[in-house]
C-alpha cells in the first residue's frame, strides 16, 4: 500500500489533468456582425454615397466575376445597405461621379477560391474582387485597418469607400469601413432575409460613428 | 425528553471528537508523509469567467519534516465556463462584434506547499500556504470561431483543511477551503482578466 500510493497519485495525475471543452450547444447560431472602421476618417463631412446595382458573388469560378442583379436577395440586401445609409444621414445619388462615398455590397457564396487567400484582407488575390478602377482612375486598393476575421460560406461583406480624395495612379482607394455578417444562410441555403435585415441594421447600430 | 435526547447526543459528538482528536496517529500510509487527491468546487472572483463549476481536481504531496512542518509540491486544475448573450464586443477602439459567446477560464496551478499541522491525529487540521506559478488559458467560442490567449502568472494561495484517518488501511478523507490570486492578465474578445482570485472548497481522499 505505502509504495502504491506515489504510482496511484501519479496515475490521477496523467489521467484527469486535462480541460474541459466548454458546451457550446447553447450558442444561438444566429448571425455574426463585424465592423472595423479608419480612426482618421472624419464621416461627418461625407454627404453623398452611391450604391452599385449588383451584388458581387464570390465563389469558385475562375473564368469571369458574377454578380446578383435584380434578384430579391440583391434587392434586399441593396435595400437595407441604403436604409441603413440614409438612417444615418447620407443622401443617395445616381452620380457615381459626383459621390462622396461608394459602397459595395459582396456575397460569399463559396469559401473555393478564398480558401488560398485567407490572409488580409480576405479577398487578397481573389481575381474577381470589386476592381478599384470601377470607382475611378485608383492606384489600388488601401484598407487602413487589420481584418482579422475568417469567412464562412452566406457571408456578407459591405464597404464604404472615400471617393473624395483626388483619384490618380498613385493614389490608392481608402476603405474607410468594413462591415462583415456571418450566419444569414437558411437550412436549404438561401438567404434568411429577416435575419439580413436585421444583421444589417445591427451593423449599422454599432457603428455610431457612420453619421452626416 | 427530546431536548434531552439532543443533548445526549450532542455531547457525544462532542466527546467523539475530542477523543478522536487526542489519540495517537497511527493509521495513515506514512507518518513522515501525506498525499491527497481531491475533486473541487472553484467559484472565480473577479476573473475572465465569474460562474461557479466543479469541473476540477487536486493534487497534494509533502513530507514534515518535524512532527507539525510539512513542505510539499501541488498542482490543480480547474475549468469554468460561462454563456455571454448577445451583445457589441469592442475587440478594438473601431473595431466591434456582435455575437453571443461561451467563455471559458482553464486554470493550472503548481509549485511548493508550506504546511503547519495543528493537531497530530487521526484528525488532523491544518494551515497551508501554496506559493508557485499559474497557466491559464483563455478562450472564447462564438458562432463557428474561437479565440484564446494563455497566460502565465505567480500564484498564492492559503488553506484550511483536516485530514481524518478513521480507517486501518491507510487511507483517509481530506476537506479544505481555500483563497487563490494570480499575476494572470489577459484579454480575450474585449474581456479583460487582471490578477483573477478564486475562492472554493475541495474534498478527497488522504494518504
Amino acid at each position: 500500500m505505502k509504495k502504491l500510493v506515489p504510482m496511484l497519485f501519479a496515475a490521477a495525475l496523467l489521467v484527469t489533468a486535462c480541460e474541459k471543452t466548454p458546451d457550446t450547444s447553447n450558442l444561438d447560431d444566429d448571425y455574426l456582425v463585424y465592423t472595423n472602421y479608419d480612426g482618421d476618417a472624419d464621416f461627418a463631412k461625407f454627404s453623398t454615397f452611391f450604391v452599385p446595382d449588383s451584388v458581387l458573388i464570390i465563389d469558385n469560378s475562375s473564368d469571369k466575376p458574377k454578380y446578383l442583379y435584380g434578384t430579391p436577395a440583391a434587392d434586399i440586401l441593396i435595400a437595407n445597405y441604403v436604409a441603413g445609409m440614409e438612417a444615418a444621414g447620407y443622401v443617395r445619388t445616381m452620380d457615381k461621379a459626383s459621390a462622396d462615398l461608394g459602397l459595395q455590397i459582396s456575397y460569399v457564396k463559396d469559401t473555393y477560391r478564398f480558401r488560398y487567400y485567407n490572409n488580409y484582407p480576405w479577398w487578397y488575390g481573389y481575381p474577381w474582387y470589386w476592381q478599384f478602377s470601377y470607382w475611378g482612375d485608383w492606384g489600388g486598393w488601401y484598407w487602413p485597418y487589420d481584418i482579422t476575421y475568417s469567412y464562412s460560406t452566406g457571408s456578407v461583406l459591405g464597404e464604404l469607400v472615400d471617393l473624395t480624395q483626388p483619384a490618380s495612379a498613385s493614389n490608392n482607394l481608402r476603405v474607410v469601413w468594413s462591415s462583415y455578417i456571418s450566419g444569414l444562410l437558411n437550412s436549404d441555403g438561401s438567404l434568411n432575409t429577416s435575419e439580413v435585415t436585421q444583421a444589417i441594421s445591427q451593423a449599422f447600430s454599432q457603428s455610431k460613428y457612420l453619421k452626416k | 425528553m427530546k431536548t434531552l435526547k439532543q443533548y445526549t447526543t450532542r455531547l457525544a459528538l462532542v466527546v467523539a471528537l475530542v477523543v478522536g482528536a487526542c489519540m495517537p496517529a497511527k493509521s495513515q500510509v506514512s507518518l513522515d508523509a501525506y498525499y491527497n487527491v481531491d475533486w473541487q468546487f472553484n467559484i472565480p472572483i473577479n476573473s475572465f469567467v465569474n460562474k461557479t463549476s466543479g469541473w476540477g481536481m487536486n493534487f497534494d504531496a509533502g513530507w514534515y519534516l518535524t512532527p507539525d512542518i510539512a513542505i510539499g509540491a501541488f498542482m490543480s486544475y480547474h475549468t469554468n465556463s460561462e454563456y455571454v448573450d448577445r451583445s457589441v464586443v469592442n475587440l478594438t477602439p473601431q473595431s466591434a462584434v456582435y455575437t453571443d459567446q461561451q467563455r471559458s477560464l482553464y486554470q493550472l496551478p503548481f509549485g511548493v506547499t508550506a504546511l503547519y499541522r495543528i493537531i497530530e491525529s487521526d484528525w488532523q487540521p491544518y494551515v497551508a500556504l501554496k506559493l508557485g506559478a499559474e497557466y491559464a488559458h483563455m478562450s472564447s467560442y462564438y458562432y463557428i470561431y474561437k479565440s484564446s490567449e494563455d497566460t502565465w502568472g505567480f500564484y498564492m494561495s492559503p488553506e484550511i483543511g483536516v485530514r481524518w484517518y478513521p480507517w486501518a488501511n491507510g487511507m483517509g478523507l481530506h476537506a479544505a477551503v481555500y483563497y487563490s490570486f494570480s499575476t494572470n492578465n489577459g484579454k480575450v474578445m474585449g474581456q479583460s482578466m487582471e490578477t483573477p482570485g478564486n475562492f472554493g472548497f475541495r474534498v478527497g481522499l488522504a494518504f
